[in-house]
């Protein structure tokens, strides 16, 4: 250090421009030894470089430039420019370097002339011994408990070190990088030719597009042309299937109606049913209180019978009565002369006996006193035969009276049972209002299902005559040939149902000829049901059509897709249009086809239809005349019945006499037994005409018992006066004792009947036309039918089965006797339908099944 | 509890917390990764009561760092005052010179582990092991 200021002062002897003329920078105090130097320098301006030039390490303390340690010759800069400052460097290496001497040394900078122009501070080499502030560091070392203690120069030469390793890492890393750059240069290179062909292509393709595009727009008016037809067909498809949607509504529609219809004429034929059986129970009914009324009626009579007789006993009786009285006043006067003779006797007994004491008294002679004491025993005989006779007749007054009072009583009671008679008859012609009532209500009743009826078949050629043109109607025409034959097969059945009604009509008026009163025609009707409904079958069709509908619009929806495609399809074009055009065209064929086939359906349905409207009138004309027949027959059955009851009358009119007192009773009776013979019955089911001899069974089931009646009058008239009662009474009213009374009564009463009727017969000729009002049919029927006033009950009360001949016990319960008549045949347990016992157990298996069968139901 | 344990830790030498084949290994471990550096164990004089805890007990110094320079780094380290004395013992016997590099100090001290034991007082050991004490 203290040598410094000797080279400073060396150096101010020189000159000092030229020591200035280099400048050495960061030169440091010490070096180590043995170690590369590096010496940076700037050339300044006042200095021209030269490639002998040099840079050398020399002692402080050196004379001239020899002096020198060692040196490096300066390199030139590459570019220079004269009049400006250059940095240099020059790195000395370490075997050049001195060691560690503790000599002080510096940097000149030496011209090829040898001039020294520049030179650093000085420096020593110094192999160790850090300074103290300047090397002591003490460093963390990691995580260990290591204090680590290096020096600056160490520690930055590490870092240099770190650092150098980092750049050389950096350098691969950046020689990889530049690889990879050239790598992707070239492949960027070929990209570009890759791009220079794509282009070229491009413009070709750019160029057949466009003929692509000219191409594309005469398509594209070929495809508006198209479009156009499209348009214009969708439009028709559209309206058609308005059209067809319209057709489907009313044809919805018109089902709808004729399943209400159908319906309708299900819920009137129950209702016909249920009227049939209630006339069925009411003609039961009527027969039974019928005869009932016989009974009361023969009892009534016999009531009279026993009153006239009981009135001419009581006559009889009184004029006994008046006898026994005068007898009686007779034995009262003997009584009475017996008395005043007693009371003679008595007084001469007393003067006898006064004689006789006298005599005594007198002369009592004893001849004399025997003799008076003989006459006084005669005479006491006598007294007490008179006295004995008096006894006599006194009894036989008490008889008598005793009698007339039993007469009296008798004559009492004979009345009461004409008063109570009289009564029971009020109430039976009561009843008998009713019942007429119930009649007309059930008249009104069938007048109402007639119209019904009538709507009915008016509905059904509303729905003939609004039959629509759709695709679908072949269908309905399918199905209501289907109910055609459903209806022919009901119509099998009605049939036969007839015939069986004919058979037993025919029975029965055989039966009326013979003997009217033989037997009870119990044929229950067959209850009639259509079997299968309708109403459901078309329901299953109507699902059916819809489905078809639903299946035809995706197809439609599809041809528009295609149309579609077409637009933006454009190298397919021209194969698409001719598709399309073809297609098209197969859709008009496809069109025409379905015209043409609307057309064949619309003429098939007409032609239905006609058949159907045909069939309809021939079944209308065939109810009507069955109706007429029915009514002529009737007309005929109650012409031969008034001619029955004119001639009945006119036989009897004969022994009519007139029994004034019964007259009022017996009109009224005429009265309460008109049978209104209704006619106009509506048929339910068209009849044959083949067969005019069918009768409805109502009419037949007329002629016995008063079908007016209802249930709870009977019901009452049983709790009033039950059959055992009319039964039992008549044995229990004549008293035993005038039994010879009652034997005279047939011959009585023979004549009375006949005698009641002259007023009815007077009626029955002026109204025989008038079969409503006819009084005949009963009359005769009660005149002709039974013995007449025989009280033999148990000829009217048998019950007989109409197919077997069994009798049954007149008090046999009704209920059994029914079930006993309907074991003759099967029922179906559905519709009510009847089979012969001998059927086919298969078929009536068959025939029931068919209400649960669904395939009968299912059309298709 | 860690500061008992530490503490204990501390009052404890290095030696007897470690068994001589530990070391051992320590030793080579570190000389491998720090060749240019020697291992010294720095503790306190286990009478001292003036003088802190050093918080590391392990050095690395440069072979050429001299015992002068060493001292006043631990000086700093310990946050001395100017005023206050501080000795260094090497393997608790000798006081070194100030002036010999850490290296030359190394040779000659260094324990058979390869480990250089220094203990530092406030006083100077006078009355104490005077066996063990070699001029200075």
């Amino acid at each position: 250090m203290s040598l410094y200021p000797e080279v400073t002062s060396t150096g101010s002897a020189m000159e000092t421009s030229n020591f200035a003329h280099v400048i050495f920078q960061n030169v440091g105090k010490s070096y180590l030894p043995h170690a590369a130097l590096e010496c940076h320098y700037t050339l300044t301006q006042f200095i021209k470089p030269h490639p002998k030039d040099w840079v050398g390490i020399f002692k402080v303390g050196w004379s001239t430039a020899r002096d020198y340690y060692t040196f490096l010759w300066s390199p030139l800069p590459e570019s220079y420019t004269e009049g400006t400052a250059v940095n240099r460097s020059v790195v000395f290496q370490g075997y050049y370097v001195p060691n560690d001497d503790g000599e002080f040394y510096q940097f000149c900078y030496v011209t090829h002339k040898g001039e020294i122009r520049g030179a650093s501070t000085p420096f020593q080499f110094r192999a160790s011994s850090p300074s103290e502030e300047e090397l002591l560091a003490v460093e963390d070392e990691g995580n260990s408990d290591i204090l680590v203690v290096t020096t600056k120069a160490s520690y930055l030469e590490q870092k240099v070190e770190e650092v150098r390793q980092e750049k050389e890492e950096l350098q691969r890393n950046l020689d990889v990088v530049q690889r990879e750059r050239d790598g992707l240069t070239e492949e960027r290179e070929r990209l570009q030719k890759e791009k220079g062909d794509l282009l070229e292509e491009k413009d070709r393709l750019q160029k057949e597009c466009e003929k692509e595009r000219e191409i594309g727009t005469q398509l594209k008016k070929e495809i508006q042309e198209l479009q156009l037809s499209s348009q214009t067909l969708q439009e028709e498809r559209e309206e058609m299937k308005k059209i067809s949607e319209e057709k489907m509504a009313r044809l919805l529609q018109l089902e709808e109606d004729l399943i209400g219809v159908t319906q309708k004429g299900l819920q009137k034929e129950t209702e016909l049913d249920c009227l049939r059986d209630r006339v069925k129970k009411l003609s039961v009914e009527r027969e039974t209180q019928e005869a009932q009324l016989k009974n009361e009626r023969d009892e009534k009579e016999l009531y009279k019978i026993h009153l006239k007789n009981r009135e001419l006993e009581n006559t009889k009786l009184s004029a006994e009565l008046h006898m026994l009285k005068s007898v009686d006043v007779n034995k009262e006067n003997t009584i009475a002369q017996l008395r005043e003779e007693l009371g003679r006797l008595k007084a001469c007994l007393t003067e006898k006996e006064q004689q006789h004491q006298q005599i005594l008294a007198n002369l009592s002679p004893s001849g004399e006193i025997k003799l008076l004491n003989e006459q006084l025993r005669q005479k006491e005989e006598q007294l007490r035969q008179k006295e004995e006779q008096l006894r006599q007749k006194e009894e036989q007054l008490q008889a008598t009276q005793q009698q007339a009072a039993l007469l009296s009583a008798e004559l009492r009671e004979a009345s009461s049972s004409r008063d109570r008679s009289m009564s029971e008859l009020y109430r039976m012609r009561v009843e008998m209002d009713t019942l007429r009532k119930s009649q007309a209500a059930v008249q009104a009743d069938c007048s109402q299902r007639q119209e019904h009826e009538q709507t009915r078949s008016s509905s059904h050629q509303e729905t003939g005559a609004v039959e629509p043109m759709v695709e679908e109607l072949q269908r309905e025409v399918s199905d209501l040939r289907l109910r055609l034959q459903m209806a022919a097969e009901h119509y099998k059945e009605k049939y036969k149902e007839c015939q069986r009604l004919q058979k037993q009509v025919a029975r029965l008026a055989d039966q009326q000829g013979g003997k009217k009163n033989s037997g009870d025609p119990l044929s229950a009707s067959p209850d009639a049901s259509v079997p299968g409904s309708p109403g459901a079958s078309d329901a299953v069709l109507d699902a059916i059509i819809l489905g078809k509908l639903k299946g035809g619009k995706p197809d439609l929806s599809e041809k528009t897709d295609k149309y579609r495609k077409c637009k933006q399809m454009l190298n397919e074009e021209r194969e698409r249009c001719s598709v399309l055009t073809d297609e098209v065209s197969k859709l008009e064929g496809k069109w025409k086809e379905q015209v043409k086939a609307n057309e064949t359906l619309r003429l098939q349905l007409a032609a239905e239809e006609d058949r159907y409207k045909s069939q309809v009138a021939a079944k209308g004309r065939e109810v009507k005349e069955l109706k007429e027949s029915l009514t002529a027959l009737m007309k005929e059955k109650e012409k031969l019945e008034g001619e029955l009851q004119q001639s009945v009358s006119r036989e009897t009119a004969a022994d009519a006499d007139g029994d004034g007192d019964d007259d009022e009773d017996d009109d009224e009776d005429g009265r309460l037994n008109v049978q209104p013979v209704f006619l106009q019955y509506p048929l339910p089911y068209p009849q044959d005409s083949s067969s005019p001899l069918l009768l409805p069974q109502r009419p037949s089931e007329l002629l016995f018992g008063n079908p007016y009646s209802s249930s709870d009058v009977r019901d009452g008239a049983d709790i009033e006066f039950p059959d055992d009662q009319v039964a039992r009474l008549p044995p229990v009213g004549p008293p035993s004792w005038d039994s010879n009374v009652v034997c005279i009564q047939p011959a009585r009463n023979l004549s009375r009947p006949d005698g009641r009727e002259e007023p009815e017969d007077l009626q029955g000729s002026a109204n025989v036309s008038d079969p409503s009002t006819a009084s005949g049919p009963q009359n005769d029927f009660l005149n002709d039918g039974q013995t007449p006033f025989c009280f033999d009950s148990s000829v009217e009360e048998q019950k007989r089965c109409p197919l077997c001949e069994v009798i049954f016990p007149p008090h046999y319960d009704q209920s059994k006797f029914e079930e006993h008549v309907e074991s003759h045949w099967k029922v179906c347990p559905m519709c009510g339908e009847q089979f012969p016992l001998d059927c086919d157990q298969q078929l009536f298996e068959k025939h029931v099944l068919t209400h649960f069968d669904g395939n009968v139901l299912n059309f298709d | 509890m860690p500061p008992y344990e530490k503490s204990m830790e501390m009052m404890m030498p290095f030696k007897q917390r470690k068994c001589y084949a530990t070391r051992k290994d320590e030793v080579c471990s570190i000389r491998s990764k720090f060749p240019n550096k020697l291992p010294v164990i720095v503790e306190r004089y286990i009478r001292e009561k003036q003088l802190p805890l050093l918080d590391k007990t392990k050095f690395l110094v440069p072979f050429e760092l001299t015992m002068g320079q060493f001292l006043s780094l631990l000086r700093s380290k310990i946050n001395l005052e100017a005023t206050q004395a501080l000795y260094l013992l090497i393997s608790e016997r000798s006081m070194s010179c100030m002036s010999a590099s850490m290296g030359e100090v190394y040779s000659q001290y260094k324990d058979p582990d390869g480990f250089l034991y220094m203990t530092y007082a406030s006083q100077d050991m006078f009355g104490g092991n005077a066996t063990s004490v070699p001029p200075c």
